[in-house]
């Protein structure tokens, strides 16, 4: 008797470990890769990483940042002298120069590095804050909860960039100013996220089950919840980046994120406002560059929603 | 329904009083010396500290978080460095204009609530019949076109956009001027329009998935089963349900709004709200910027609450669940005394 229950269950067990380990990813992809527009948001997103992981082989960072103020505002495709270290040298300016003579795509591929970086560095660091407070807050209840999420309403109480901007004002426009400020405002999505999806996981038997192995909370936090709850957090991280990146723009624009003359391309549309009638292709292309990769990112995060949910599974 | 809105109003106090203390703690921690700001360059170490005195600077940081919202009296005879505190709108005056930061608020902020307001009424109307054609025609043109503008207006910058308006309408066709004014309607049309794009784009999604969940529900086929006209279906029995979310994310909205209202204002140069923040901080004048903040804050806060209580009124669910709780409770009452 008790052989014949147990059968079958162990071989079914067999099989959907195995069927996991082959296939949750390939699964996942499968259904991913059927949204054309996220695949073209994905491939976007990784030419922006390329260029700015390689952004110095294409253009040294001395020569993007030097002034070469006879070639300022140059329109886009014309070849014409630059002054590098004594020698004069022929140089395409393919996107035109800024009003420092400054070669846009030059910038625009130095400024990809520092949005790129922003943009991660903040989700992970508010993607692990939020998720732990949000998991914390979830599994365990009770007052340890009232103070998380009554911290994650006083924090959703300040509409976020205005909120970076106090802080970036406080603290003083810096790179890590900006990390931080922006890293802070981006936690509490996490947080109700986290503790969201923890509150539906945590009564359900597999939980019981760890717990009646004597598995300790942090372990069953860790190992048995948050890989549990990761669909949603992962669609919020990749729709944070935009935001992230977003907001830096934003800052930078009204001169209180990346300084001039580091590259950035909400710091090169301040520096073009002056000249929209003069040379607006200096407006132009710093723009186009924010808009794509921010669409590119929306796409993917509306791609892996429907990829992740859980309710279209099959 | 009195009890929930009650309760609501109960939850904004902590939420208050949480908001002014995060940013009076970063103004507390920001480096530049307010004293120091005030007095000449060559001023001395004791006139400084004599200073500080003078503006409460040497008190422990809760007093003066305290004197923040209730008020500071000065020592000193000069009386502009005493103020009555957040809870009176006085938090002293400008160190670069020296009048009371509030008054400049407070006559500043109808500017921004115009544009605001504006941009909200456009996206309302532009958004939702968009996102209810979006759904009631899934992949046709028009939805294909709506998914395609809501998408590109998420992504677009909005103080990059402004700028692009200026240059196709200002520079190029001079049909609207490239500086607003609130004087003056014409030159609101190009703020108006970049303040409401992003919000058109997130309102239209969300009535176009919202919508899209709702047709999918059994009493919806109900409806057509019985041989209602389409129209009315929609207009009926749909919309009711799918506007639900869609009013929520209007509410968050406003907050976006306040705060597109920083770039657009700068892009403009229109005397709101967010041009007094932006020129606040660029001359550190802490007076004006944290007073800005804070009000926008509660401003924000206070919009989200007005909302909360307006979902109520919509969202027939929330009433019930007040009304069978009363309702429960006088029938226990009754059941005691008998």
């Amino acid at each position: 008797m008790e052989k014949k229950t147990q059968a079958p269950q162990t071989r079914r067990f067999n099989t959907r470990t195995s069927r996991k380990q082959k296939t949750v990813f390939q699964e996942f992809w499968r259904r991913f890769k059927k949204n054309k527009l996220a695949v073209a948001g994905l491939i976007i997103v990784v030419i922006y990483i390329l260029m700015a992981i390689f952004a110095d082989i294409f253009f040294s960072y001395d020569f993007i940042t030097e002034n070469q103020i006879s070639n300022a505002f140059v329109p886009p495709f014309t070849t014409a002298e630059i002054d590098s270290n004594g020698t004069t040298v022929q140089h395409l300016y393919i996107l035109g120069a800024d009003n420092f003579g400054r070669d846009i795509l030059g910038r625009i591929i130095h400024g990809a590095r520092v949005s790129m970086v922003i943009g991660f560095t903040t989700i992970a660091f508010a993607g692990i804050i939020g998720s732990a407070l949000g998991a914390i807050a979830g599994y365990y209840g009770g007052k340890i909860e009232s103070i998380i999420m009554r911290g994650t309403d006083i924090l959703l109480a300040i509409p976020n960039i205005l909120f970076a901007l106090a802080i970036v004002a406080a603290l003083g426009p810096s790179f890590q100013n900006l990390l931080l400020a922006i890293g802070i405002t981006s936690i509490p999505a996490f947080v109700r996220l986290m503790r969201a999806s923890v509150l539906t996981i945590k009564n359900q038997e597999f939980i019981e089950a760890a717990r009646a192995l004597g598995a300790r909370d942090f372990r069953i936090i860790v190992r048995h919840i948050m890989p549990n709850c990761m669909a949603p957090i992962i669609v919020q991280a990749t729709l944070g980046i935009a935001q992230s990146i977003l907001s830096a723009t934003s800052l930078s624009f009204l001169g209180l994120g990346i300084q001039p003359p580091s590259p950035e391309w909400g710091n090169m549309l301040s520096d073009a406002r002056s000249y929209i009638s003069y040379a607006p292709h200096t407006l132009l292309f710093p723009g186009l560059a924010i808009m794509t990769v921010i669409l590119a990112y929306n796409l993917i995060g509306d791609g892996l929603r429907d990829a992740l949910d859980p309710k279209l599974k099959r | 329904m009195t009890r929930y809105i009650f309760r609501r109003l109960l939850m904004i106090v902590p939420v208050l009083v949480g908001v002014t203390f995060i940013v009076f703690s970063l103004t507390y921690i920001s480096p530049g010396d307010p004293a120091r700001m005030i007095l000449p360059q060559d001023a001395t170490d004791a006139d400084i500290t004599q200073m500080r005195h003078l503006m409460g600077l040497d008190e422990p940081f809760l007093l003066q978080y305290v004197h923040f919202l209730f008020g500071f009296k000065s020592p000193s005879e000069d009386a502009s460095f005493s103020y009555k505190g957040l809870l009176a709108l006085d938090l002293g005056r400008s160190y670069v204009s020296n009048r009371p930061v509030f008054q400049t608020i407070l006559e500043r902020f109808p500017n921004t609530a115009l544009l605001a307001i504006l941009a909200l009424v456009l996206s309302v109307i532009l958004s939702i019949p968009a996102g209810i054609i979006s759904a009631t025609h899934q992949y046709s043109v028009s939805d294909m076109v709506v998914s395609i503008l809501s998408l590109l207006g998420l992504s677009m910058p909005a103080f990059w956009l402004g700028m692009i308006l200026i240059w196709i309408f200002s520079v190029k066709l001079r049909i609207f001027p490239s500086l607003a004014n609130p004087a003056n309607l014409k030159s609101l049309v190009l703020p108006v329009i970049t303040l409401a794009t992003m919000n058109t784009a997130v309102q239209a999604r969300m009535t176009r998935s919202s919508m899209l969940e709702v047709i999918r529900q059994d009493y919806i086929r109900t409806a057509r089963a019985k041989g209602l006209d389409e129209k009315k279906v929609i207009r009926k029995h749909a919309l009711n349900n799918a506007l639900i979310p869609v009013v929520t994310v209007i509410g968050l909205q406003v907050g976006q709004l306040l705060v597109g209202a920083v770039l657009t204002e700068t892009v403009f140069s229109y005397p709101g709200i967010g041009t007094i923040m932006v020129d606040a901080i660029q001359r550190k004048d802490t007076p004006q910027i944290l007073a800005s903040v804070v009000f926008v804050a509660i401003i924000f806060a206070l919009v989200n609450l007005f909302v909360d209580i307006v979902y109520a009124f919509i969202d027939p669910r929330i009433k019930a669940q007040y009304e069978s709780m009363s309702k429960s409770r006088t029938n226990g009452a009754l059941v005691k005394g008998k």
